[in-house]
């Protein structure tokens, strides 16, 4: 065993950031040893468990109580323990790079072109310490080694939260973003500044790869733009949409759109369509304010008169229901004007609607009908008060039911008095 | 260490000339702090420019300045010192050593007026002005000073090398 001790530090994975030495942290440096520090390193020497000085790149000699060869002697009345602790702690100040960020969850932003949008963001970030001491007291305390791994989570954490507050007060539309890009990052980086200085460290660099909506969001978003609808183009927005809502609608057979959905897209709905399409592509309305509200007039066909040429609706709409309606002067007017009296708005965008719409045609928000339903006289499916048949199960709801068991809700015989499968009575 | 001097032949101009480097890059950690003092600054600046987003293009301007601001501190913290060139004990050496010092001693200049611009920002901005040709200003302070810093690489090599 050598008599003057020689301490150093190399780090051959590139991920500690602190270390203490002596490693078996018996905190035993001998009087006179040797502290070799390398460039991008402090050290800190303590003493009595004291931080007593941090020393830069070179070669420095360590004074502490524990003299060589005497030490064992000394320390026997503690046993084998020397009463005199003195160790150094190694902090990296060279950069710790490539540390990823991301949002664990899309966070929602209010967006002035898709009213609210969820975004998830994700990039790279680089920092280094700056105040070894500070660093060494705050997160390494008295363990024996802190890597970036131990600091990755309280990063993540720190950039994804000053990232958000910096987005929702300066982004309008995501769309906005891609100009902003160099802007956000800069003013994250100067918000976590002091995050990361309170710590004694320094964020170098900060990276946005991607600001992004999820995926079906984006998917959405790449039809609207295959549509070329992207300008300012806000009725014709609301085409593709009220589209998109009664699509969906269609396919599903077990609703109440759905039911008129599948017989020619039901004539309510059809007749709002081409109003909607006629008012966006009319000459004069491109990028005005978006029609009010999406509900067809009640009882079936438009008022006649003068407006919009039947053969441009037809090319427009490309629906039969729009066959039959003609041109009619005041259409979107009096339309509007019987969303409003109808009262009903969506529970989202308070998008006035009308009754039998389960998609709200301004922001797609899907909301249930309170019309009342009745349930399947044979499988229980909800369906609208009146319906003829079940679209589940296809039994006719407007013949007389069978009676059914009280317990077990198989069919009897009309008038029987005990069910045939389980034996309980049943009522009279 | 000093009676070594008498024992080991050359041992008194080795330590002679460790301890001007010593001096010498004492006096640029000097430096290097005082730079860091800057970036902190600029760094307020930065966060005050976003509690007003509206001035949020700004924020270029001021990040090129604080790239640049760490490039400088970073040349100044990690210069040569004048080993290269192999001319130990060599009145060369020696000459290489003292110019160098020299050198340095006008990164002083340099310094204040790095100070001065970044000292004008932070007025103009507390007075609700446009700062923007200031961070230009400060950008230019900092180039000057990274290209007194090549001209100390240039200076190693002729006196040296």
């Amino acid at each position: 065993m050598a008599i003057i001790e020689l301490l150093e530090f190399q780090d051959q994975t590139r991920e500690v950031m602190a270390k203490r030495l002596p490693e078996d942290l018996k905190a035993d440096i001998k009087l006179g040893a040797q502290l070799i520090v390398r460039e991008a390193q402090t050290a800190i020497f303590y003493r009595g468990g004291q931080a007593l000085d941090s020393f830069g790149p070179g070669r420095h000699t360590l004074t502490s109580a524990n003299l060589p060869i005497l030490s064992k002697l000394i320390n026997l009345p503690f046993g084998g323990q020397t009463p005199f602790k003195a160790d150094v702690v190694f902090v990296d100040t060279g950069l710790i790079d490539d540390q990823k960020w991301g949002t664990k969850e899309p966070i929602s932003f209010r967006d002035t072109v898709l009213k609210v949008v969820r975004l998830r963001s994700f990039g790279t970030m680089t920092y280094k310490i700056v105040d070894p001491l500070l660093f060494s007291n705050k997160r390494l305390k008295s363990s024996k080694i802190f890597s970036a791994k131990d600091l990755a989570n309280w990063v993540r954490d720190a950039v994804v939260q000053r990232m958000t507050d910096v987005l929702g007060e300066v982004m309008k539309s995501i769309f906005d973003l891609p100009a902003m890009y160099d802007e956000v990052t800069a003013a994250c980086k100067a918000r976590l500044a002091q995050d990361f200085a309170k710590n004694g460290l320094e964020l170098e660099d900060l990276r946005i790869n991607a600001i992004s909506p999820p995926k079906e969001v984006q998917k959405k978003i790449d039809e609207r733009s295959g549509l070329g609808l992207f300008e300012e183009s806000m009725p014709a927005f609301q085409q593709y949409q009220m589209g998109y809502a009664m699509r969906d609608a269609a396919k599903n057979e077990g609703g109440i759109a759905g039911s008129g959905m599948g017989m020619g897209m039901g004539l309510g709905m059809g007749f709002m369509m081409p109003g909607m399409m006629a008012q966006g592509m009319a000459p004069g309305m491109q990028g005005g304010t978006p029609p009010q509200g999406g509900t067809p007039p009640q009882g079936g066909m438009p008022p006649q008169g003068g407006g919009y040429p039947q053969q441009q609706m037809q090319q427009q709409a490309g629906m039969g229901a729009a066959a039959g309606m003609g041109a009619h002067q005041g259409y979107q007017h009096q339309h509007t004007q019987q969303q409003q009296a109808t009262g009903q708005k969506c529970p989202k965008c308070n998008y006035p609607v009308g009754p039998g719409i389960k998609f709200c045609p301004n922001c797609g928000n899907k909301f249930e009908n309170k019309q009342e339903k009745v349930p399947c006289v044979k499988c229980q499916t909800p369906l609208i008060k009146g319906s003829k048949f079940c679209p589940n199960c296809g039994s006719n709801q407007e013949q007389t039911a069978k009676p059914v068991c009280v317990k077990c809700q198989k069919e009897l015989s009309p008038g029987a008095k005990f069910c045939p499968y389980c034996g309980s009575p049943q009522p009279a | 260490m000093a009676v070594l001097d008498y024992i080991i032949p050359g041992y008194k101009g080795y330590r002679e000339r460790t301890q001007s480097r010593a001096t010498d890059r004492a006096f640029r950690d000097y430096l290097t702090a005082k730079m860091k003092e800057v970036h902190d600054r600029l760094e307020q600046v930065k966060y005050n420019i976003t509690s007003d987003l509206t001035k949020i293009s700004l924020m270029n301007d001021a990040e090129n300045a604080t790239m640049l601001l760490t490039k400088v501190r970073d040349r100044l913290r990690w210069s040569n010192q004048g080993f290269a060139g192999n001319l130990f004990g060599s009145k060369t050496e020696t000459e290489a050593i003292d110019a160098i010092a020299e050198f340095d001693k006008k990164l002083e200049e340099h310094r204040e007026k790095v100070f001065n611009a970044i000292e004008e920002i932070e007025t103009k901005f507390a007075e609700g002005e446009n700062i923007k040709p200031l961070f230009m200003k400060l950008t230019n302070s900092l180039r000057a000073l990274d290209t007194h810093l090549n001209d100390r690489e240039n200076l190693l090599r002729k006196t040296i090398g």
